[in-house]
C-alpha cells in the first residue's frame, strides 16, 4: 500500500513538473524608438522647408497561449506613439498578428490566421529588394525595420488564411516519403462599390522524396469568388510547376535542378460574355557542381514565355511610383521630388504587403534584366553562378552572371539583350568585418533611332564594422548607384500586355548614400544605433540630404 | 540510367510546348515614335466619279505609320460633304471607297467639283494633302425609296395648305437640300401655336404593305434659322394618316414632333414608322405602312402675346419662325442616304 502511495505521489510530482515546463501563457515582444533629424539642401530653393524632425516609439506586445500541448495561439498588439514634431503627436494601436497553430493526431500541422508563405521563384515568392547587393551593417539596421514593419521574412509573403501540412512514409527503397503542404488565403476583400469580387489565393506543394532527390509539384491559384458582388468581371490565374533536385549517382559532385511549368490566366467579362485566356510556359534547367562544402558552381538555362503570368511571383517590393511625405517637393516651382536611396531605406515610401493581378511598375535603373525576379516574362538565356566560395573561414565570395534576351520583341521585331553581373564578398578578421557587393546591368537593342536602347546601371554596396569592445562597434557603410542611357518602359493593359511605351532617359544619374554609426549592444536583445548619413543625388534633380538617426530596439 | 531517363523526360517536357507566333508584343514603336512620311501621294483612282454605274471609286495614299486620319470631300458649289475616318497607314479601296452619298443634306449634285482633303496627324506632325475629283453622275436612288414630295415642281398635286395671317408657306428656290427648291414654312403669329401646315396626299403605298413598321423609315430634310433670330422653341409636327377608317377622315393618325428645330444647316430627320405615336382614336391600333394615305407637316411655335390654350412666350416677340422642309420620302430597311 505504501509502495502504491509513493508511486502515486512520485507520478503526480513528475506530471506537475512537466506541466510547469510547458507554460500555458507566455509574453514576448519588441520595443523600438526611432528618431530622425533630416536636413535638405537644394541650391537656390527658397520655397521648401529644409529641416525635418520626427520619430516614434512603439511596443509590440505578443501573447502566446497554449490551451493544450498541441495548440498554440499567438497574437501581437501594437501601441505606437509619434514623438510630435513633423507628424504631430498621436497614439495609434492595433493588432499586428493573430495566428492559431497546432497539430492533429501528431500528424497534421495546421495554421490559421497570419501565415508566411513561400514556394519557388516562379510560383510564390517575394522578390528581394532591388537597392541591395550586399548591404553594410549600418544600413541593415534600417532594413530590418522595413522587414519588420512590412512582414517581410526572407522571400515569404505574409497572408491571412489557413495552411496545413503533413507527410507520410512510403516504405519503398526508391520512393521514400511524401510531404504535402496546402494553403488557402484571402487575397482581397469584396468591394460592392467597384464590383470587385472577393479574391482568394490557394495552392500547395506535394513533394516526393526519392533516392535520387526531391521531386515536387507546385500549384498557385489566384481566383475571384463568384456572387460576392454584382459580378461584371471575374479573374482566374493558375500556375502549376514541377521541380526536381536530382543528384547524379555516377557523378556525385554534380546535381541537376529543374523547374518547369505552365500558367493560364482567364479574364471573364460577364457583361460582354467574352473571355480572354492568356497562357504560356517556362523552364529552368541547372547543373550544379559542388566538389567540397566550400565551393558551389552552377549553370542555368532559362526560358520564360512572354505570356507567363504568376502574380504571386512576378512582383516588386518597392512601390516605385510612391513618394514620401518628407520633403515631398523640390525647387521654387514645387516639383515633386524624385525618391532615392535615402527614401527607400528611411522614409515613408510604399512597400507592397501583398500581390495582385497587375504587373507592378518597376524602375529600369535598378533592375531591367529581371525586374520581377526569375519569373520575369519574355526572357531566355543562361546564367553562371559561383554560389559560394569560402576561403580560410574568413573570406566568402559569390558571383553570378546572366546573359539573356527577350523571346519576342516589344513594340518591334528587334530583341533586347540583357547582361547582369553580381559579385559579393564578405571578410571577417578578428575585430574587423567588411562586406562589399557590386551589381551591374546593361540593356541594349538595335534598330531605328526611335527603338534603339542603351542602358547601363550599377549598384555598389560597401561596409566596414569594427568592434571596439564586445558591446561597442563602429559601423561605416556606403551605397552608390549610377544609371546612364535610355529605355522604353512598357505601360501594361489590364491583361498585362504592353500597350504603349514611355521613353525614359538617364543622363549619367548618380546617387550616393554614406553612413557612419555607433552601435551599442546592451545585451543580446537590445541595441542602440546612432548614425550620421549623407545622401546626394545628381540627376534631373540635384539635392543633398543629411540625417541623424537614433534607433533603439529591444526584444523580449 | 534512371537519371538519364529523367533528364530526357525533362527535355521533352519543355521542348514540346509551342507558343503563339506573334511579330512583337504591344503597340508598334514605329507608330508611336517613328517619323511621319508620305510614301504614296494622295489621289483618287479616277478623276471623274460616276456613281450611277457599278465601278471602283476610291481614294489612295500611303504613309509610314499607322495613325488616325480623316478624309473630307466637299462640293465647292453645293457645300455637300462626305467624311471618312480611320486608323491605318494607307487609303485604299477597303477604307476609302465612296458610294456618292453625303454625310447629311445637302446631297451631291451632278457636275459638282469636289475638293478632297486628307489630314494625317500624330503627336508631333500634321500633314494635309488635297486632290480634286468631279461628280460626273450622282448615285442612283436607293432601293426601297419612295419620294412623297421634293418641291421641284412646286407644291404636290392636291396638297392642302393652311396659312395663318402673318405666317408664310412658299416653295423657295436656291440652297435646297436636294435639287433646286424647298418649302419655306414660318412667319410671325403671336397669337397661336400653329403658324402654317400642309397636308400632302400619299399614293401607291401598297408597295410597303408587307413591310414591317420597324423597317419603314420616314425621312425629311429640315432647317431652322440663325440662333437669336428665330424662336428657340419653334418646332415641327408630323402626322401620318392611314386609310383604315370607315372614311378618309377617320383613319388612324400617328404623329411625331421635331422639337425644337434649332439648327441652321440642312439636316436629315429620319425615324422608323414604329416610333410614331397614335394620336387619334384607334381603329385597329396597328401601324400599316401600306395604308398610309396622307402626311401633314405643321409649323408651330410658342406665341409671344396670347394663346388659345397653353402659355405664351414673350421672349419670342418679333422673332420670325423658320422651319423649312425638303425631300419628304419613305425608305425601306434603312434611313435615306443623302
Amino acid at each position: 500500500m505504501r509502495l502504491i502511495a509513493i508511486c502515486f505521489f512520485v507520478f503526480t510530482a513528475i506530471t506537475t513538473m512537466a506541466q510547469e515546463r510547458v507554460k500555458k501563457i507566455e509574453f514576448y515582444g519588441a520595443a523600438k524608438t526611432n528618431i530622425l533629424h533630416q536636413g535638405f539642401d537644394v541650391y537656390g530653393d527658397t520655397m521648401n522647408v529644409s529641416k525635418a524632425n520626427y520619430g516614434h516609439s512603439l511596443i509590440d506586445l505578443g501573447i502566446l497561449v497554449r490551451p493544450s500541448a498541441n495548440t498554440e495561439i499567438a497574437t501581437e498588439f501594437r501601441l505606437r506613439n509619434e514623438l510630435g514634431g513633423f507628424w504631430g503627436g498621436a497614439v495609434t494601436y492595433g493588432i499586428r498578428k493573430l495566428t492559431l497553430k497546432g497539430v492533429v493526431n501528431d500528424a497534421i500541422r495546421y495554421k490559421i490566421g497570419d501565415i508566411d508563405l513561400e514556394m519557388t521563384p516562379y510560383t510564390l515568392y517575394n522578390n528581394n529588394y532591388q537597392d541591395v547587393v550586399n548591404e553594410a551593417t549600418v544600413f541593415q539596421m534600417a532594413r530590418e525595420v522595413i522587414d519588420y514593419e512590412n512582414y517581410f521574412s526572407g522571400n515569404a509573403w505574409r497572408q491571412q488564411g489557413v495552411q496545413s501540412s503533413y507527410g507520410f512514409y512510403l516504405n519503398n527503397e526508391t520512393f521514400k516519403s511524401i510531404d504535402v503542404n496546402l494553403f488557402s488565403t484571402r487575397n482581397r476583400t469584396a468591394d460592392p462599390s467597384s464590383a470587385s469580387p472577393e479574391r482568394l489565393f490557394s495552392g500547395g506543394q506535394i513533394g516526393l522524396n526519392t533516392s535520387y532527390g526531391l521531386i515536387t509539384f507546385h500549384s498557385a491559384n489566384l481566383f475571384d469568388l463568384k456572387n460576392t458582388v454584382n459580378d461584371m468581371n471575374l479573374y482566374y490565374n493558375s500556375v502549376n510547376t514541377i521541380s526536381a533536385n536530382i543528384s547524379l549517382a555516377d557523378l556525385p559532385k554534380f546535381s541537376l535542378n529543374y523547374e518547369g511549368g505552365t500558367s493560364k490566366a482567364n479574364y471573364e467579362n460577364l457583361i460582354e460574355e467574352e473571355t480572354v485566356t492568356i497562357q504560356d510556359y517556362f523552364w529552368n534547367l541547372g547543373l550544379i557542381y559542388s566538389p567540397t562544402n566550400k565551393l558551389r558552381l552552377s549553370v542555368n538555362g532559362i526560358n520564360t514565355g512572354p505570356q507567363f503570368r504568376s502574380p504571386a511571383a512576378q512582383n516588386v517590393r518597392l512601390g516605385y511610383s510612391s513618394s514620401s511625405n518628407v520633403f515631398p517637393t523640390i525647387g521654387n516651382n514645387l516639383a515633386v521630388r524624385n525618391m532615392g536611396l535615402m527614401d527607400y531605406l528611411y522614409n515613408d515610401v510604399f512597400y507592397y504587403k501583398t500581390f495582385d493581378s497587375q504587373l507592378d511598375l518597376y524602375n529600369p535603373a535598378f533592375s531591367n534584366a529581371l525586374p520581377y525576379g526569375l519569373a520575369t516574362p519574355n526572357r531566355k538565356g543562361f546564367s553562371v553562378s559561383l554560389d559560394e566560395l569560402a576561403i580560410k573561414e574568413q573570406l566568402n565570395l559569390s558571383s553570378e552572371i546572366h546573359m539573356m534576351s527577350e523571346i519576342i520583341g516589344t513594340g518591334t521585331t528587334q530583341l533586347k539583350s540583357f547582361m547582369k553581373f553580381v559579385a559579393k564578398a564578405n571578410y571577417d578578421y578578428k575585430k574587423w568585418s567588411a562586406n562589399a557587393g557590386l551589381a551591374y546591368e546593361s540593356t541594349s537593342r538595335d534598330g531605328q533611332a526611335y527603338e534603339k536602347i542603351e542602358l547601363s546601371s550599377m549598384l555598389f554596396d560597401f561596409g566596414i564594422d569594427f568592434d571596439l569592445t564586445d558591446q561597442l562597434s563602429i559601423l561605416f557603410g556606403t551605397k552608390y548607384h549610377m544609371a546612364d542611357g535610355n529605355e522604353l518602359l512598357a505601360v501594361y493593359d489590364s491583361y498585362n500586355n504592353p500597350l504603349y511605351f514611355d521613353p525614359i532617359s538617364y543622363n549619367y544619374q548618380k546617387q550616393m548614400l554614406n553612413s557612419i554609426g555607433l552601435m551599442v549592444n546592451f545585451s543580446e536583445r537590445s541595441k542602440l544605433t546612432a548614425s550620421l548619413s549623407s545622401f546626394s543625388q545628381k540627376a534631373e534633380q540635384e539635392y543633398t540630404f543629411n540625417q541623424l538617426q537614433l534607433l533603439y530596439r529591444l526584444n523580449f | 540510367m534512371k537519371n538519364y531517363f529523367l533528364i530526357l523526360i525533362i527535355a521533352i517536357s519543355f521542348l514540346s510546348c509551342q507558343r503563339e507566333n506573334q511579330e512583337f508584343l504591344g503597340g508598334s514603336l514605329n507608330d508611336q515614335f517613328g517619323e511621319l512620311v508620305v510614301l504614296e501621294p494622295f489621289k483618287s483612282n479616277t478623276a471623274n466619279f460616276n456613281f450611277s454605274i457599278v465601278s471602283p471609286r476610291f481614294f489612295e495614299a500611303q504613309w509610314s505609320k499607322n495613325l488616325n486620319w480623316s478624309l473630307s470631300v466637299r462640293a465647292t458649289q453645293t457645300g455637300a460633304t462626305k467624311t471618312f475616318t480611320g486608323y491605318s497607314n494607307k487609303l485604299d479601296i477597303d477604307n476609302a471607297s465612296w458610294d456618292g452619298s453625303a454625310d447629311d443634306f445637302p446631297s451631291f449634285m451632278k457636275d459638282d467639283v469636289c475638293q478632297a482633303t486628307l489630314t494625317l496627324s500624330d503627336s508631333d506632325t500634321i500633314i494635309e494633302l488635297t486632290t480634286t475629283v468631279n461628280v460626273s453622275e450622282i448615285k442612283n436612288p436607293q432601293e426601297g425609296l419612295k419620294v412623297v414630295a421634293d418641291f421641284e415642281d412646286g407644291l404636290p398635286v392636291n396638297s392642302l395648305p393652311f396659312v395663318q395671317p402673318g405666317a408664310e408657306l412658299t416653295v423657295t428656290e436656291n440652297s435646297a437640300a436636294v435639287g433646286s427648291n424647298y418649302l419655306h414654312l414660318g412667319g410671325y403669329v403671336p397669337y397661336d401655336y400653329l403658324l402654317t401646315s400642309i397636308k400632302i396626299p400619299v399614293q401607291d403605298m401598297d408597295i410597303f404593305s408587307a413591310t414591317s413598321p420597324l423597317l419603314l423609315y420616314f425621312n425629311m430634310a429640315t432647317i431652322g434659322g440663325t440662333l437669336g433670330e428665330v424662336p428657340a422653341n419653334q418646332f415641327i409636327k408630323i402626322i401620318i394618316r392611314e386609310d383604315d377608317g370607315s372614311n378618309l377622315s377617320n383613319g388612324e393618325k400617328y404623329s411625331m414632333e421635331i422639337n425644337p428645330v434649332n439648327w441652321d444647316t440642312w439636316q436629315l430627320f429620319t425615324l422608323p414608322y414604329s416610333d410614331f405615336v397614335l394620336e387619334s382614336a384607334p381603329v385597329n391600333n396597328l401601324r400599316e405602312p401600306g395604308k398610309i394615305n396622307q402626311i401633314e407637316i405643321m409649323c408651330l411655335s410658342c406665341p409671344a402675346e396670347s394663346a388659345p390654350d397653353g402659355p405664351t412666350c414673350p421672349e419670342n416677340t418679333d422673332l420670325i419662325v423658320k422651319t423649312d422642309i425638303d425631300f419628304i420620302a419613305f425608305t425601306e430597311n434603312e434611313s435615306y442616304k443623302p
